[in-house]
């Protein structure tokens, strides 16, 4: 029983590392038709912010708090210049953005690659992560907590902003009528430019959390896009909530697999489960759009 | 764009074939034509998308699936006729005893196999593509399910390498169907070997001549033909020409093994020990006949902590293959095997003084530090210190640099350890090893609270047990037992993400050492249970599991059934040529179960017979450089004989010895150490020095968890009474 409680917590916040990446891929996928292949590499950048951050802050106590939103900063700038530079002469064509991206995160991964050591680099734990937390029996390793913590005011928040903002209208609004939302005098140009540094920050936050948990390296975004990818199949597009049922999942069930069997047959159980639920769902979770995009 | 006529592009495609196959074979060298046939390869599986996206409107990111699927069965097939009836060479490597996994055998049939090349991409995309355009998936998540699926299979792959090569892949094919398969660019590299008669007096060249060799293994050949020739133009009186040891001896054909096999031993001397075994390991399945990358691997696998047979049976090809060699690198596989198969000191300790004369002066020697570890775990501390401060010199390898720190401390010149540590921190500023002992220099002299901090800012990378192992046992040696727990399940959690499956075992072993002291025996086996439990004993492996450790363990945990148990496995599985570096831990827990049966005597002589024997596979809790009469266990056992002076002396020898690795014998021994000799010291009379120990542990145990930190206090009311006393 311990056992099971553990993974499933486990999973739970291995999914909410990738909910994180997934809100923002769900966000550009939904409004722009565009997909993001460089997307794991923000969460990367925002890892390495977090290692960069402690050399200037000497104490991790205080170092990871404050590479929290320098990351969220940085990855969405960097996201936003990606946007400036190369995504948006090609709206509306999903499968060459997908292409060129694919590029870009080779770029990323190979200058990641040259700047720091290949073996990667550690990011010191703050000490207030170190330990446990007794609830209902179990203990809990509070960087987990606070993991699924952070997931969940980031979801909060991008939700409330989504709702109550007058630029989470104009998101909503684009995303369900651009041509109608056009002739409302909203400037979708902006609001695509907000939307793509939102969902870059968000992975920069996310590669934060990440390099607390596991090793901070170039590879990292590869690791985590694909079940992020994943996520937003399962999901489906458009709504907030589906993304987040989709990543708890697809979270808790990559950990249960991979302590049954081993890490990487567990990416290939997860890929087909996902496959038959498309059969059962072929809509995604929640989402009314097909997945006929083209 | 006008569009060809169909009889015009009929004919284009024929001129395009008669290029290819009539003309290219015989304008292009081979080099080009080995990339012909590469690109033509790459033109198919483009044509593959092209159909599926542009007719389609498909874009299909995993298409490298169905051409690995392809790719996979080919080689399959030749891997298996190149084998023979045995098996495939990669195997071997992993595990002598590996039978053929199931999904190979057919694969031995060309017929299956032509059939497969086909069939199976067909099945999987047939397949995927029902599943997937049953319920209209396009577009773009198409891409993006297919790429998920890319990425299942080479993750899939990677981590099956004993199955199926993994990310050294399969290579090295000798037949294809039946025809003797022989690289075109390896036929036509030629070795040219010249040699010229000059005047003495003027340097005009007087006389030339030239041989050639078709490949590496030709060249002493063509070295002795061009003798000949020099001799029937020169005239036979010359006799000062010899046939002789060409000076370097090539010793791989293979270009791409020999660039893998220099970046393997850079990333070694950096301390990458992950991408040092990844890229020797590449060179050893490029050339399986490769000594001195085999030596090279084995040195990097025993650094980065791994305890398996990999590491035996790298040296063991390396020392089968020692007539390939020059002397200077057959002396080093010599010692190698000496020292860390056969754990025999005295002949590796001769083997690498050869070494070392042989290249003194070429700039060619490297392995001072094996000497110098060879000469220290043999207890010749002046002599090593000589050596390394040579190395120091010539070749200031991390390692040597290390070696020669550990034996400066040791002969009590700490200043100059502290200069030379420096100095070899700027250097390799990333080093793990340099910064244990860093940390453990801090640490010798008390200060284990700059211990710690230096550790804490030292590289834990991935594939460098030595860090959090330092932690843990500089927690222990202060009774913060449990904060030692966590830098080890720290490095359990890391050696899991890794392929070293016994390592994680190994560290169970160690965790459940201190748990005893913790939580009680119970709690310990419960756990060393369970993980002995997950990672059963398959048939494969049964000679590289950690059956000593963990008998250790047991000892310690009082279940004595438990480690006799094991002990017996070891017996059975273990073939005894593969016994060697375990020699050492086998006397030792011999002696320990002796112990507790209530036989000192016997425990006694056991221990006796590690004297000549290298402390190869020493635990986290051992240091190589203690010999056996500093060892506390010695002490226990002259105190169960009932002679505490011996015990005593043996004691204030482990106390005060001035090693720099002792922090990890201290972890478990320190505070039980001091007690005891207090105590010993109280029952002499002596009391100034009883309490001089006892204020000693109450120091060493002030902010120590609960359990220890009774007998600390114990410790200190003791000292309180005798000193009023």
């Amino acid at each position: 029983m311990d056992v099971v409680v553990g993974q499933l917590f486990a999973g739970v916040s291995q999914g909410s590392i990738l909910l994180l990446i997934a809100l923002g891929l769900a966000l550009t996928f939904g409004q722009m038709g565009v997909i993001n292949m460089a997307h794991g590499e923000f969460l990367m950048i925002g890892a390495f912010t977090a290692y960069l951050v402690q050399q200037v802050i000497d104490s991790s106590d205080l170092s990871i708090p404050v590479a929290l939103p320098v990351a969220f900063v940085v990855a969405g700038l960097l996201g936003l210049l990606l946007e400036v530079s190369i995504i948006q002469w090609m709206y509306r064509r999903p499968l060459d953005t997908l292409l060129v991206t694919v590029g870009v995160s080779l770029i990323l991964q190979q200058a990641a690659l040259q700047i720091f050591p290949s073996q990667g680099v550690p990011v010191e734990k703050p000490s207030w992560l170190d330990g446990q937390l007794n609830i209902l029996g179990y203990n809990w390793p509070l960087r987990q907590v606070f993991t699924i913590l952070l997931a969940t005011v980031c979801v909060a928040a991008l939700a409330a902003w989504l709702k109550y903002s007058s630029f989470g209208r104009r998101i909503r609004a684009t995303v369900q009528n651009r041509d109608l939302a056009e002739t409302a005098g909203i400037s979708t140009r902006t609001v695509d430019r907000l939307t793509f540094f939102v969902g870059s920050g968000l992975a920069g936050v996310a590669g934060v959390a990440a390099s607390l948990i596991g090793g901070t390296n170039s590879q990292m975004g590869a690791q985590y896009i694909i079940p992020a990818f994943l996520v937003v199949a399962a999901g489906g597009i458009g709504q907030l909530k589906g993304t987040i049922v989709a990543a708890w999942a697809v979270g808790v069930v990559l950990s249960c697999f991979a302590y049954w069997t081993t890490g990487s047959l567990a990416q290939v159980l997860a890929f087909i489960l996902v496959i038959v639920f498309l059969q059962l769902r072929p809509q995604g979770l929640f989402t009314v759009r097909t997945r006929s995009l083209v | 764009m006008t569009k060809l006529k169909p009889r015009f592009s009929l004919f284009g495609i024929g001129v395009f074939a008669v290029l290819l196959l009539g003309v290219a074979p015989l304008v292009l060298t081979d080099h080009w034509l080995s990339n012909l046939g590469k690109y033509c390869c790459w033109a198919i599986a483009a044509v593959g998308i092209g159909l599926a996206w542009g007719r389609g409107g498909m874009l299909v990111m995993g298409q490298g699936v169905f051409f690995a699927l392809g790719a996979y069965s080919m080689a399959m097939h030749l891997t298996l006729e190149t084998a023979g009836d045995g098996v495939p060479g990669f195997m071997v490597l992993y595990d002598p005893l590996a039978p053929l996994p199931a999904f190979w055998e057919p694969f031995r049939s060309s017929v299956f196999t032509l059939l497969a090349i086909v069939l199976l991409p067909v099945i999987v995309a047939g397949i995927l593509g029902y599943a997937l355009f049953k319920r209209r998936v396009k577009g773009a998540y198409f891409a993006i399910l297919t790429q998920a699926l890319a990425v299942a299979l080479a993750t899939l792959i990677s981590s099956t390498i004993r199955e199926t090569g993994g990310d050294t892949g399969l290579s090295d094919f000798k037949y294809f169907f039946g025809f003797v398969l022989k690289d075109p660019a390896n036929r036509q590299m030629v070795y040219l070997i010249t040699a010229a008669l000059e005047d003495a007096g003027s340097g005009d060249r007087i006389e030339g001549w030239r041989v050639t060799a078709h490949d590496s293994t030709q060249i002493p050949a063509a070295v002795d033909r061009l003798i000949d020739e020099i001799r029937t133009s020169v005239g036979i009186s010359i006799a000062s020409i010899a046939a002789s040891d060409p000076p370097q001896r090539l010793t791989t054909a293979s270009l791409t093994a020999l660039r893998k096999q220099w970046e393997g031993l850079q990333a070694y001397l950096r301390g990458d020990y992950v991408r040092a075994i990844r890229l020797l390991e590449e060179a050893t399945a490029l050339d399986p006949d490769f000594a001195v990358a085999y030596s090279i691997l084995g040195i990097a696998l025993s650094d980065a902590g791994a305890r398996d047979t990999r590491i035996l049976r790298s040296f063991r090809r390396a020392y089968e293959l020692r007539d390939q060699l020059t002397d200077s690198e057959r002396y080093v596989v010599v010692g190698l095997h000496a020292m860390l198969v056969l754990a025999d000191l005295p002949t590796a300790i001769a083997a690498f003084q050869s070494h070392i004369e042989v290249t003194r002066g070429t700039g060619e020697g490297m392995w001072y530090a094996s000497l110098g570890e060879a000469l220290m775990e043999h207890g010749e501390f002046v002599a090593a210190e000589t050596a390394l401060q040579e190395a120091r010199r010539l070749w200031p390898t991390a390692r040597n640099q290390e070696g020669l720190v550990t034996a400066l401390v040791r002969n009590g010149k700490d200043g100059e350890a502290r200069e030379v540590l420096e100095e070899a921190r700027a250097r390799h500023p990333r080093h793990p090893m340099l910064v244990v002992s860093r940390a453990n220099l801090e640490a010798r002299a008390g200060g284990y609270a700059r211990a710690h901090a230096v550790l804490d800012t030292g590289v834990a990378g991935p594939g460098a047990p030595q860090v959090p192992l330092a932690l843990a046992t500089l927690d222990a040696t202060q009774g913060k037992l449990r904060e030692a727990l966590g830098h080890l399940r720290v490095l359990q959690r890391e050696q899991r993400a890794r392929p070293f499956a016994f390592e994680v075992l190994e560290t169970a072993a160690a965790i459940g050492t201190l748990r005893v002291r913790l939580d009680g025996a119970d709690a310990a086996v419960a756990e060393v249970e369970e993980a002995l439990a997950e990672l059963p004993a398959s048939p494969r492996a049964l000679a590289d599991y950690p059956y000593l450790p963990l008998a250790r363990f047991f000892v310690a945990a009082g279940r004595l059934h438990r480690a006799r148990q094991l002990f017996t496995q070891y017996d059975r599985h273990v073939p005894p040529n593969l016994r060697g570096p375990n020699l050492w831990l086998e006397h030792r827990v011999r002696a320990a179960i002796s112990l507790a049966e209530g036989k000192p005597r016997d425990a006694l002589s056991e221990l006796r017979l590690t004297r000549n024997v290298a402390p190869v596979y020493a635990g986290p809790f051992d240091s190589p450089y203690m010999t056996i009469d500093q060892q506390p266990e010695l002490a226990r056992v002259y105190a169960r004989l009932a002679r505490p002076d011996s015990a005593l002396a043996v004691y204030e020898r482990y106390l005060e010895v001035p090693d720099l690795y002792r922090t990890n014998v201290d972890a478990l021994e320190l505070g039980s150490a001091l007690m005891h000799t207090a105590q010993l010291y109280e029952q002499r009379g002596d009391a100034r020095r009883a309490v001089a120990r006892y204020r000693q542990l109450a120091d060493l145990w002030s902010e120590a968890d609960p359990g220890p930190g009774v007998t600390a206090r114990r410790a200190a009311g003791r000292a309180a009474l005798i000193g009023r006393r």
